[in-house]
C-alpha cells in the first residue's frame, strides 16, 4: 500500500487543529482539574487554600458521597443493561419485520432525537405524582400509588426508565446498522435449520454483532454516568433525600449549588478514575468476548 | 457505522484503538467539566475593595453600569420599569440589565464572571449567601462606594444579612415572609370557617386532616421542602438554628437541628400533619403552587413575594384564594426575612462610574422604587418610607392580601433568633436539612434524620474557611 503522505510533517500539520482543540479544551482543563483538587475554595475558586489530599479525605468520610457512589453504579447498571437489552430486542424486531420497516425504525430511534431535558420534561408532565396526565390511569390500572417525589425506589425507577427511553434510540441506530450487515446467507441457513427467534438472536446475531455491542457497552457506560444529569435535575433534583443523586449530579451540586470548586474537582477525578477503570475492564473483557473478525 | 464482520485482523486493531481513544476522550472530556475554567492560575487570593478613582462625576459624562437581577420571568417587567425610571432621572447613566434564572444561578453567574475578570457592577444575591459573598473576594462593601449609606432608613428585619459585623456589605432589595394561601370553597366544603384560617401548627394539622377526611382534596396543605420553614418555626420559638446567635456574633461551629425544638417541629410535620401534607419536593415551589391551583391541596404556604402573580394565577383558574399569616407553633414573634440584597462587585471604576453605582443603589432601594416593586410583586419594600407611601394611597386597604402580609410584617419583634442566619456553607448545610426532611417524610425516624443533619452541618462548618 502506497503512502499518501511522503513526509511526516504534512500529516502532523493536518492533525494540528485537532490537537490544538483537544489540548486547549480537553486536556488542559483536565490537568487544571487535577491541580484544583488540591485546594479548598470559596465561591467560584479565586479564593483558595492549598489543602493537599484533604478533599479526598472529606469524600472518603462523607456518607452522602458513599451513597452517591453506590447509587451511581446501580443506576448505570440498570441503564446500560436496560437500554441495550430493549434496543437489541427492538432492533431485532425491526430488522425482521417485512412491512413498514421505516416507520418502526423512526419510532425506535425517535427518543434519541430529543434532548434529555425534553424527555425528562415530558415524563414529568405524564407522571408527576399529583397532576401527571397518566398518573391516575396507571394508578388505577396497576393498583399502586405513584409518588416518586417522596418514594426513593420509585424515584430511581422513574429516572432510570427515562434515561433508558432516551438511550434506546441511540443503541437502535447502531444495532440496526450492525444487523443489516449480516450476510443474507446466514439468515437463509437459519431459516432452513428452523432456528427459533430467541436462539437466532442470542446464538447467531449477538455473536456476529458483538463488536457493535462492545462499542455500545462502553459508550452506554460513559453515558450512564454522565449524560442523565438533566433527567435528574429536571425530575428529582437528586431527591427524595439524596436517593437519585448520582455522582455527576452530586458533582454539579458541589460545584454550582455550593460553589466548592476544589471539592468538585476532586469528585471529578473520582468519577474519571471510576469510569475510566470500568472502560478498561470492558475493553479487556470485550477483547475476549467480542468477535472482531479475522483469524 | 461499524464495518461488517469480514474485516481483517489489521482493521480489528484499528477499531480497538478507536474504542480506547473514544472512551478515554469521552471520560476526560466529561470529567474535565468540573474544571474551574477561570483561565488563570489564580493560586493567590485577590483582595477586594481596590478601586481606582479618577476625577469626575456622572453629571459630566455618559456612563454605563451593569445590573444582574436574580430572576426574570414575571418579575423582569418590573425590574425593567424600575431601571427605566432610574434612567429617566439620570439621563447620563445607561443600565445594562441581564436577568438571571434563580438565586443559585445568579450567584454562580456572578462568581464566575468575577472570576473571569468581567463582573457586572451590581448583583442580586440571596440573603442566605451573605457570608460566602463577603468571603468570595469578589465584592466591595456598599459603604466603600456609598460611605453615607443611611442604613437606618431601611427596614430593620431585612438588615440582618446586609450589615455584617458592623460593615454594610449590601442593601436589602426584596424582602419576604411566609404566608398561607387557602381555598375558601374547600374550607366551606370541609365545614371549616373561611374567615378563621388556622393560626397555629396544631390548628393547621387539624384543618388539613379534616379536608382530607371530608374528601374535599387529596391533601390539606402543601409547601416546598425548604429550610426557611424549619428555620422560621425554630425562630418563632426563640430557638437558634446555629451557635454564635445564628452566626451573628461570630463564626458558627454547630447547628441545632437535633434540638428538642427542631425535633418537635418535625414530629408535628411527620406525625400530626402526616399524609395531609403534600411534599412537592426540595425547593419545588412550582409543584406546590400547581397543586394548590389544581385543587389537589387546599392550602399552600409560600412567599409573600409571590402574592401578586399567585393571586393572578388563582383568579384566572377560578380559585377563590385568600391569604392568611403563616401558622406558627405558639406565640407569634415574627420570623426570618427571606429575599435578596443588592451587592456591588469589586472592579476598577472611574469616579463617575462609582457615582453612577451609588446613585443606582440609592434610587433602586429608595421609597418610590421600592413601593413600586412591592405593589407589583408582594415583596416588602426595603425602605421604611415606602410603607408610608403605600398607606397614603390606601394600598393595603384596597388589596387585603397584601395587607395580611403587611400586618404580619408589622408584628415582627426584634429577637436575635429572627434576623437571619449567617454561615459560610449555608447552601450545603441547609440543603442537608432538606434532604433529611425528605428522608423523614419517607419514613426515617425523626431523631436519626435530625442527628444526620446536625452531624453533616457541624462537619461542614468545621471545614469552612474564609479563603
Amino acid at each position: 500500500m502506497s503512502e499518501i503522505y511522503t513526509e511526516d510533517w504534512k500529516a502532523y500539520l493536518l492533525l494540528l487543529p485537532t490537537l490544538v482543540v483537544s489540548v486547549a479544551f480537553l486536556y488542559y482543563p483536565a490537568l487544571k482539574t487535577f491541580r484544583l483538587a488540591l485546594y479548598q475554595t470559596v465561591a467560584a475558586g479565586a479564593n483558595r487554600i492549598y489543602v493537599g489530599l484533604d478533599n479526598f479525605v472529606w469524600l472518603l468520610n462523607s456518607p452522602n458521597y458513599h451513597y452517591s457512589f453506590f447509587i451511581s453504579l446501580v443506576f448505570a447498571a440498570i441503564v446500560v443493561i436496560g437500554s441495550m437489552a430493549i434496543a437489541l430486542y427492538l432492533s431485532y424486531l425491526i430488522y425482521r419485520v417485512a412491512v413498514g420497516t421505516s416507520g418502526y425504525l423512526v419510532s425506535g430511534i425517535l427518543s434519541y432525537s430529543f434532548s434529555f431535558t425534553i424527555v425528562a420534561t415530558i415524563m414529568v408532565f405524564l407522571l408527576e405524582p399529583s397532576v401527571g396526565i397518566l398518573t391516575n390511569l396507571i394508578e388505577q390500572a396497576l393498583g399502586l400509588e405513584i409518588n416518586w417525589v417522596t418514594n426513593s425506589t420509585q424515584a430511581i425507577i422513574v429516572v432510570s426508565g427515562t434515561s433508558i427511553l432516551k438511550m434506546v434510540g441511540y443503541n437502535v441506530i447502531f444495532l440496526i446498522g450492525a444487523l443489516s450487515s449480516i450476510p443474507e446467507t446466514i439468515n437463509e441457513t437459519a431459516k432452513l435449520d428452523g432456528i427459533g427467534h430467541f436462539k437466532l438472536l442470542s446464538r447467531v446475531y449477538v455473536p456476529l454483532i458483538s463488536p457493535t455491542l462492545a462499542f455500545l457497552l462502553i459508550m452506554n457506560t460513559v453515558y450512564a454516568f454522565f449524560l442523565p444529569f438533566p433527567v435528574i435535575d429536571v425530575m428529582t433534583s437528586g431527591g427524595p433525600g439524596n436517593s437519585t443523586s448520582i455522582l455527576i449530579y452530586h458533582l454539579y451540586e458541589t460545584a454550582f449549588s455550593q460553589s466548592q470548586m476544589g471539592l468538585a474537582a476532586t469528585e471529578s477525578i473520582v468519577l474519571f478514575v471510576l469510569v475510566g477503570g470500568l472502560i478498561v475492564i470492558q475493553l479487556f473483557w470485550s477483547d475476549r468476548a467480542a468477535h472482531f473478525g479475522g483469524t | 457505522m461499524l464495518p461488517n464482520n469480514s474485516n481483517t485482523g489489521g482493521q480489528t486493531y484499528s477499531r480497538r484503538k478507536l474504542l480506547k481513544a473514544g472512551g478515554a476522550a469521552a471520560v476526560v472530556g466529561l470529567a474535565g467539566c468540573a474544571g474551574d475554567g477561570d483561565g488563570t492560575d489564580g493560586t493567590t487570593t485577590e483582595e477586594s475593595g481596590t478601586t481606582t478613582t479618577t476625577p469626575g462625576t456622572v453629571e459630566d459624562q455618559a456612563v454605563t453600569i451593569s445590573f444582574w437581577p436574580a430572576w426574570g420571568g414575571y418579575y423582569e417587567e418590573t425590574f425593567t420599569e424600575m431601571v427605566s425610571n432610574f434612567e429617566d432621572e439620570y439621563p447620563n447613566i445607561t443600565v445594562d440589565m441581564s436577568a438571571q434564572g434563580s438565586y443559585t444561578e445568579s450567584r454562580t453567574a456572578l462568581f464566575n464572571a468575577a472570576n473571569a475578570g468581567n463582573p457586572p457592577d451590581i448583583g442580586h444575591i440571596d440573603k442566605k449567601d451573605a457570608i460566602v459573598a463577603r468571603d468570595s473576594g469578589f465584592m466591595t462593601a456598599v459603604e466603600d462606594i456609598w460611605p453615607e449609606v443611611p442604613t437606618d432608613d431601611y427596614v430593620g428585619p431585612a438588615l440582618g444579612t446586609s450589615v455584617i459585623e458592623g460593615t454594610t456589605w449590601s442593601i436589602p432589595f426584596n424582602n419576604s415572609q411566609i404566608v398561607m394561601y387557602y381555598n375558601e370553597d374547600h374550607f366551606e366544603d370541609a365545614g371549616l370557617d373561611p374567615d378563621s384560617p388556622p393560626n397555629t401548627l396544631d390548628e393547621l394539622a387539624t384543618a388539613a386532616n379534616t379536608i382530607v377526611d371530608e374528601g374535599v382534596a387529596d391533601y390539606g396543605v402543601t409547601w416546598p421542602n425548604h429550610n426557611w420553614w424549619v428555620h422560621s418555626w425554630m425562630g418563632e420559638q426563640e430557638a437558634f438554628v446555629a451557635d454564635q446567635e445564628n452566626g451573628r456574633v461570630g463564626e458558627p461551629t454547630e447547628v441545632y437541628y437535633n434540638s428538642e425544638t427542631s425535633r418537635g417541629i418535625f414530629d408535628w410535620w411527620v406525625n400530626d400533619l402526616g399524609d395531609a401534607y403534600l411534599n412537592p419536593g426540595i425547593k419545588d415551589w412550582g409543584a406546590a403552587e400547581q397543586a394548590f391551583q389544581n385543587g389537589v391541596s387546599s392550602m399552600l404556604m409560600d412567599s409573600s413575594g409571590s402574592i401578586a402573580y399567585l393571586l393572578e394565577g388563582f383568579r384566572d383558574s377560578g380559585i377563590s384564594a385568600s391569604v392568611a399569616p403563616m401558622p406558627v407553633p405558639g406565640e407569634r414573634i415574627g420570623h426570618n426575612m427571606g429575599g435578596a440584597a443588592v451587592w456591588v462587585l469589586d472592579k476598577d471604576r472611574s469616579a463617575a462610574e462609582r457615582d453612577a453605582v451609588r446613585k443606582f443603589l440609592e434610587n433602586m432601594t429608595g421609597p418610590e422604587q421600592q413601593a413600586l416593586y412591592s405593589k407589583a410583586t408582594g415583596y416588602f419594600p426595603s425602605h421604611e418610607e415606602s410603607f408610608t407611601l403605600l398607606q397614603e394611597e390606601n394600598f393595603y386597604e384596597d388589596n387585603p392580601a397584601f395587607g395580611v402580609a403587611y400586618d404580619q410584617y408589622e408584628a415582627w419583634e426584634e429577637y436575635p433568633m429572627n434576623q437571619g442566619i449567617l454561615m459560610g456553607p449555608s447552601a450545603e448545610v441547609f440543603k442537608e436539612l432538606e434532604r433529611q426532611t425528605d428522608n423523614m417524610l419517607g419514613g426515617t425516624a425523626v431523631s436519626d434524620a435530625t442527628q444526620s443533619a446536625k452531624d453533616f452541618g457541624d462537619r461542614r462548618l468545621a471545614r469552612y474557611v474564609r479563603g
